[in-house]
């Protein structure tokens, strides 16, 4: 349905940061993006959605499908109108709006009053919280409810894709499972098709259909989500486990070579 | 000085005052949303009102007609400064844009003088002659015609920000653009609609003004009174912008008059609202509405 | 031009003047002001010495603005202060010309650094308009305070005398100023490479980064509006002097935006771009003047128009050049100069 076809990505028009990246999302499922710091996985997105332009980057070669039209430098807000709709990372809820009128800004392109109405009570029914508080100013919301918030928001344009970016982020275990339950509940009830960029690759894998692991600006593992989890690399560099008694210092140059896959 | 002059300052403030207010109200559209400080705002109400004027006097078209001709003109011509200038400076350091603005403004201003000349000009006001009393001060229909007028501006100005689906967009985006932009808002389209909106406020305080008082090329200084005004007001708030715009028009008919009859001292007007500014600035940095902003590093 | 020459060392890099070639430049500029006056006339000389005054006057604003990152947008009032205390210390207080000078650039220092103080609370937005209020404020002073500026019909500045010797006419006073602007020069040059300068610059890049680092906000920041004022006040002063009479219109918010213009055409933070801006801002309404009194050969029936048309066009270049030239015109040099080191693999 998505399809990422050997992009590069400059910011500053110098510095390179996507080398060659490929991936595709199926219709219907869950894909996961992992990856450190800097990985890249952040700038995939907004080369999906179209905000790189804002930020001084540019897609310079390959191309982005969507729904077998080229997207690649289409404008941001014709994507959304598309289907495609990304949930940006750290919230970025509208701090000065209330609730609702959040809301209301994720429906923006939709002029149908009726639809926009039942999208809200969507929103709402998924997040009773934010029924609650639907006439406070946004910025006094906790951090779980900001991000329900972003989500709901996001459910708002009927999108068909939604990218989440690090939903996980600063939210306590508990929390981090109600997302993730909100997720799996949206994809299977929903039909909606999710791409999820995720540092944290156990709740990622734990929701996944299929991931891919990137670094430096590169894929460098694919496959379904439960051989991923059961993948010697991942294991030890993304969940932790197995690399004990290789915390030596000694042994950081075989750390480093091995981790690059080659 | 007695009461009766005090009350008759204090009037001719607040119609002075309430046409600060249209020209600040756009001033804050503009910096709202698209964080550009436009130091050109007073040549857009000097566009407005030689355009209306050319129109009322020359072309003889009925007031309200051209009125409206004047509103769509300036709309449009808003529309094209920032898609045409503004546009391309997005991101540049605040300097170069602040210098961007007073290009335009000696632009504007150049051109108009050289197409309307430097005599001052007065729209014949559509508003019959004749005055009620207050507190034994007459006040002129024309004087109560522009404050209501602003006053309904206002008010429809803040309704648009608070209902409707543009104006929700605008609020968006003077949040957070990056975001807005992710939920499908065009935000080159907002940008330059605030242009036009605020190019339109100012020119409806252009027309108020020139049916009061006249115009000539001096009344550009009207712009540079806006900033005192939204200081005082705080930047935050179109409330703010309008309470600050009349405020400052009291307080410098006001000072003005007493420097002239106690101290007999001429010119104090074009001073007053910055020499208060100054003051407010030292004691309370954001104003006196106005949100004391968070920086993180 | 400057390739192959290597800097290894961390004094090198600290010299005031790095390369060989930066030195030849220097060298070639200054035989060239030299020899300026042997085949300029009056009229040349004329400009030539608005733009010495303006070099001195654009470095302070540079000062202010370009190195500490602090917009002012009253620096013409700074001159005035300058140009007034000097003409008064002059004419009627009877100090000599080349004492005058300088204490008027320290009057101008002091005023400056007055309205400096928000700063240190204000920015962006609300610090332009502080320091347009410090405009405002003094245009008052000069024109209310009549029993010293001689109020809205100004005041004669004095003739000055430098070791009983009157200074009278245009090539006297080309030798001055471009001894002030030379003098200026290679003051705020050399600002660039002390630890004050690098204050300055800090608190530009990042205040609150600066203030952790151990450095005082509130003194740099009044600092560097006590720079750039006392050479404001130097400049306003000369200029008075040379005018050989001080107005209140003179020093308007006109001259604060034209001096802004220079610092930010010229190139923020570069004494390089603080010439280049005070040279093309100097040249470019004459050049316009010129050019349409060519068009125009009756111009006198037109001349409302023409000021109109030569104060548009002013306007319409200051957006063209700093939409094509954001960074300024130091930064086209810059890259010329890159063009002919990489030549003629450069794109």
């Amino acid at each position: 349905m998505l399809t990422v076809e050997n992009i590069e990505v400059v910011f500053n028009s110098y510095v390179l940061v996507l080398k060659g990246l490929s991936l595709q999302v199926r219709s219907g499922a869950i894909t996961a993006l992992l990856g450190t710091n800097g990985a890249g996985k952040t700038t995939t997105l907004k080369a999906i959605s179209g905000l790189l332009g804002t930020e001084d980057g540019e897609v310079t070669r390959g191309r982005i499908t969507y729904g077998g039209e080229d997207i690649t430098h289409m404008a941001a807000d014709r994507r959304v109108a598309a289907g495609l709709m990304q949930v940006m990372e750290g919230r970025r809820i509208f701090q000065d709006l209330t609730v609702e009128e959040n809301l209301r800004i994720g429906g923006y392109l939709e002029r149908d009053g009726r639809k926009i109405a039942s999208r809200r009570e969507l929103a709402y029914d998924y997040f009773p919280r934010l029924r609650e508080r639907r006439n406070q100013i946004a910025g006094f919301l906790s951090g779980g409810e900001q991000q329900m918030l972003a989500i709901g928001r996001a459910l708002m344009s009927g999108p068909q894709v939604v990218m989440l970016d690090e939903p996980s982020m600063g939210l306590s275990p508990v929390l981090v499972q109600e997302v993730c339950d909100i997720v799996l509940r949206l994809n299977r009830e929903q039909g909606l098709t999710i791409l999820l960029v995720e540092q944290n690759a156990r709740f990622a894998l734990a929701v996944a259909d299929y991931g891919y692991v990137l670094e430096d600006g590169k894929v460098v593992l694919e496959g379904a989500a439960r051989d991923l989890r059961h993948d010697q690399n991942v294991q030890e560099f993304y969940l932790g486990a197995g690399a004990n008694d290789r915390g030596r210092f000694s042994s950081v140059k075989w750390y480093r070579r091995k981790k690059r896959w080659v | 000085m007695s009461w009766s002059s005090l009350l008759s300052l204090i009037v001719n403030g607040v119609v002075v005052g309430s046409v600060y207010s249209m020209v600040a109200l756009g001033f804050v559209v503009i910096y709202k949303t698209t964080r550009v400080i436009n130091f050109a705002q007073g040549e857009l109400l000097l566009v407005g009102a030689y355009v209306c004027f050319a129109l009322t006097v020359s072309y003889q078209l009925p007031f309200w007609v051209s009125f409206l001709m004047t509103g769509v003109f300036c709309g449009t011509l808003g529309y094209i400064i920032e898609r045409v200038v503004l546009r391309r400076v997005v991101g540049d350091p605040i300097v170069s844009v602040i210098m961007i603005t007073l290009g335009l403004s000696i632009v504007l201003r150049a051109i108009v003088g050289a197409v309307f000349g430097v005599n001052s000009q007065v729209i014949p006001s559509p508003i019959p002659d004749g005055a009620i009393m207050v507190g034994g001060v007459p006040v002129s229909y024309q004087y109560l015609f522009s404050m209501a007028f602003s006053l309904v501006a206002m008010i429809a100005f803040g309704a648009f920000f608070r209902w409707t689906r543009l104006g929700l967009a605008m609020r968006a985006t003077a949040t957070d653009q990056q975001a807005a932009m992710a939920m499908g808002i065009d935000v080159g389209r907002i940008f330059a609609v605030s242009w036009a909106i605020a190019c339109v406020v100012s020119a409806v305080g252009g027309v108020l003004l020139a049916t009061i008082s006249g115009v000539n090329l001096g009344v550009s200084h009207f712009g540079l009174k806006v900033f005192p005004a939204v200081i005082l007001g705080g930047l935050d708030s179109i409330v703010g912008a309008a309470v600050g715009g009349v405020l400052i028009g009291v307080i410098e008919n006001v000072a003005d008059g007493m420097f002239k009859s106690l101290l007999d001292i001429d010119g104090f007007r074009d001073v007053a609202a910055f020499a208060l500014l100054v003051v407010v600035l030292m004691v309370r940095p954001y104003g006196l509405f106005g949100q004391r902003a968070i920086e993180r590093i | 031009m400057s390739s192959g020459e290597f800097i290894v060392r961390h004094e090198q890099a600290l010299r005031l003047f790095p390369t060989k070639w930066g030195r030849v430049r220097i060298a070639v500029a200054v035989a060239l002001v030299l020899a300026f006056p042997i085949f300029a006339n009056s009229y040349q000389l004329g400009l030539a010495n608005l733009i010495f005054i303006n070099i001195v006057a654009v470095l302070g604003l540079n000062v202010i603005t370009g190195f500490t990152g602090q917009i002012s947008i009253g620096h013409g009032a700074f001159l005035g202060v300058g140009a007034y205390a000097s003409a008064y210390l002059v004419s009627v207080v009877g100090v000599p010309f080349l004492l005058a000078v300088p204490a008027a650039g320290l009057v101008a220092a002091v005023v400056g650094s007055f309205f400096g103080i928000p700063s240190v609370r204000l920015k962006g937005l609300y610090l332009a308009i502080a320091t347009l209020a410090a405009q405002f404020i003094l245009e008052f002073v000069f024109k209310g305070w009549t029993s010293v500026t001689g109020g809205t019909s100004g005041m004669s500045a004095g003739a000055p005398h430098i070791f009983g010797y009157e200074i009278h006419g245009d090539l006297p006073f080309y030798w001055i100023l471009l001894a002030a602007a030379a003098l200026a020069l290679l003051f705020v040059r050399n600002l660039t490479r002390t630890a004050t300068g690098r204050a300055l610059m800090a608190v530009r890049d990042h205040d609150l980064a600066a203030e952790i680092m151990g450095i005082s906000l509130f003194r740099t920041k009044v600092l560097a509006f006590a720079i750039g004022s006392f050479l404001a006040g130097v400049a306003g002063a000369l200029w008075g002097h040379y005018v050989g009479y001080v107005t209140p219109e003179q020093f308007g918010l006109g001259l604060s935006i034209s001096l802004l213009v220079m610092v930010i055409v010229g190139g923020l933070g570069s004494v390089l771009g603080s010439v280049l801006g005070a040279i093309f801002v100097t040249l470019i309404p004459e050049a316009l003047t010129t050019g349409a009194t060519m068009l125009v050969p009756d111009a006198s029936r037109l001349t409302d128009m023409l000021a109109f048309l030569r104060e548009g066009l002013f306007g319409a270049l200051i957006i063209v050049t700093l939409i094509v030239e954001p960074a300024g015109l130091a930064a086209r040099w810059e890259r010329i100069k890159m063009y002919w080191s990489l030549y003629p693999f450069a794109r």
